[in-house]
């Protein structure tokens, strides 16, 4: 052996979102696991309150297998999340139009069908929570993002792939919805 | 009591859809007007009122989850033709982080060099030996591009990950003594002495090895199934010819008939734990050595009994049953179902994947 090389750690300014994407659409696998590291604690924050707790993994899971086939498409703004919120968003879409499709069979099988957990599972807890079960997905989709994951409408219409308009309606529309049915609960 | 008739600019200043200029006259109104005053409140409130019901989060089920997408990502692909893309792809990202680390690798030594890595691990590189670490948020990286390197994980620092980053993948380290050899932007040995770790490389499914472990890339993997194509098999097989070998697991002197390097399963030491099972086997991601096949089945059987139980791939066979019936190959979900059923007797869906089997 010869002489003890101290391995200095190296604080270089972290890779922004971007550089991971990039790196991620080049199929690079550590990438996507620091993707993940950075992110996937939000994401199923927001997917929980979506789908529930018990889909919210599935979810995340779906999500960050489909980043590595959409990380080509992602426009190169330096942070990711708004874009990662957007894909979960339409992952929990796509899990309800598959679960009522499911159903439809279901039915034509002669089942009930009742036992689908697509939608969200029913929440106890809190009057917020309830509330917010009260909303339709698009809507509790836009009141997540700007109010608890602090996106910005334009952001949000990024995302989604809608008009800005549209999201600030949603908007709107969800927090009369919440403080409405709060203001029922209290009363 | 009057509502004022600038109400909705407390909401619209609050989403941005007021111009900079509108923004701060609201603002200045709201400070003074008891009924925008208020309604200001009530949104703030609802909104503190959102953040507060923050799901908790289960560290130990996002890992699992983690892993599961490495595991589906870094599957094989099925077609060879986007296997070809993914080996030029891993072979470019290797050589770019190859050139990204000559500018500041902070290891080489030719000569052989004890170095310590993050606190409480000890990173020794050998012959050739190119590392780097990286701090990040709560996440250490030693990246090993080139070289050979004697690996002691002695005391993981609490609430931070450790990954050892490999050209083409990633190891992850579960408290243990390891030997790695990387040449030419490929692993082509791991010896494991204690504990386990998971390899990931990037075209491959995952492998766990376990204390005694020898494993080496496939001699002769599938065309296009990842960087052991075979023309990069027979470079890897020649570099691995002249890279010099690793230990047995027991510590043991190398000997020309336990090369690591080799793609050929390689004897355990002389008190490398007694085979199992065979004495050795070879699987597609590569040949692992006689002393893995405890750790390899023991370790790969939990980790699938974790995953089952994490409902992955239970969710994962219903979706995929769910997607046939979506593009109406009826007969296909039926066989779909019955497969579900047969893996999964217990599972959440069983009643509605039962109606679709029949």
């Amino acid at each position: 052996m010869s002489a003890v090389t101290p391995l200095r750690p190296r604080r270089d300014p972290p890779a922004t979102d971007a550089d991971l994407l990039v790196r991620v659409a080049k199929e690079d696998l550590g990438a996507l696991g620091e993707l993940f590291d950075r992110h996937a604690s939000e994401v199923r924050a927001f997917a929980a309150r979506l789908v529930g707790p018990t889909d919210a993994d599935d979810v995340v899971q779906e999500t960050f297998v489909r980043v590595s086939r959409l990380a080509a498409s992602f426009d190169g703004r330096a942070s990711a999340r708004g874009w990662l919120f957007g894909v979960a968003y339409h992952v929990v879409r796509e899990r309800r139009r598959a679960f009522v499709r499911l159903r439809e069979a279901l039915r034509r099988f002669g089942e009930s069908g009742e036992a689908s957990p697509a939608g969200r599972a029913p929440e106890v807890g809190s009057d917020i929570l309830r509330a917010l079960d009260k909303l339709d997905e698009p809507k509790r989709a836009v009141i997540l993002m700007a109010e608890v994951h602090g996106l910005t409408g334009a952001e949000i219409a990024d995302a989604l792939g809608e008009p800005v308009g549209t999201v600030w309606a949603r908007l709107h529309r969800a927090r009369a919805e919440l403080r409405e049915t709060l203001s029922g609960g209290r009363s | 009591m009057s509502t004022c008739d600038r109400r909705w600019e407390v909401e619209a200043a609050r989403d941005g859809r007021l111009p900079d200029r509108d923004r701060g006259r609201a603002i200045e109104h709201q400070s003074t007007c008891a009924d925008c005053g208020a309604e200001r409140a009530a949104l703030e409130q609802l909104a503190e009122d959102l953040r507060a019901s923050r799901p908790s989060t289960d560290d130990l089920a996002l890992r699992r989850v983690r892993n599961a997408v490495l595991a589906r990502v870094s599957r094989p692909a099925a077609p060879p033709r986007a296997s070809r893309r993914w080996v030029g792809a891993a072979t470019a990202a290797a050589m770019a982080m190859g050139v990204g680390l000559a500018g500041w690798a902070t290891l080489r030594d030719p000569g052989g060099a004890t170095t310590t890595g993050p606190a409480g691990v000890v990173v020794e590189a050998l012959e050739g030996g190119l590392a780097s670490h990286v701090e990040s948020g709560s996440e250490d990286r030693v990246l090993l591009s080139e070289g050979r390197f004697a690996i002691d994980v002695r005391r993981a620092a609490p609430g931070r990950r450790l990954v050892f980053a490999l050209p083409d993948g990633e190891l992850e380290d579960r408290g243990t003594r390891f030997e790695v050899n990387v040449r030419g932007g490929r692993t082509i040995g791991i010896v494991v002495h204690e504990g386990a770790v998971v390899l990931r490389r990037t075209g491959h499914e995952e492998v766990h090895l376990g204390a005694g472990a020898v494993w080496s890339p496939p001699a002769n993997a599938p065309a296009g199934s990842g960087p052991d194509t075979p023309g990069s098999d027979a470079r890897g097989a020649d570099e691995a010819a002249r890279a010099p070998a690793l230990p047995s697991p027991t510590g043991a002197a190398p000997t020309s008939s336990a090369p690591i390097a080799a793609p050929a399963v390689a004897p355990p030491g002389p008190s490398a734990p007694a085979p199992s099972r065979t004495g050795g086997r070879s699987v597609e991601n590569g040949s692992v050595g006689s002393g893995s096949i405890e750790g390899r089945s023991g370790e790969a059987e939990a980790r699938e009994a974790e995953a089952r139980e994490s409902g992955a791939l239970e969710d994962e066979a219903y979706l995929h049953l769910v997607a046939l019936l979506r593009e109406g190959r009826d007969e296909e979900a039926r066989i779909a179902a019955r497969s579900y059923l047969r893996r999964f007797p217990q599972g959440l869906r069983r009643t509605e994947v039962a109606a679709i089997a029949r």
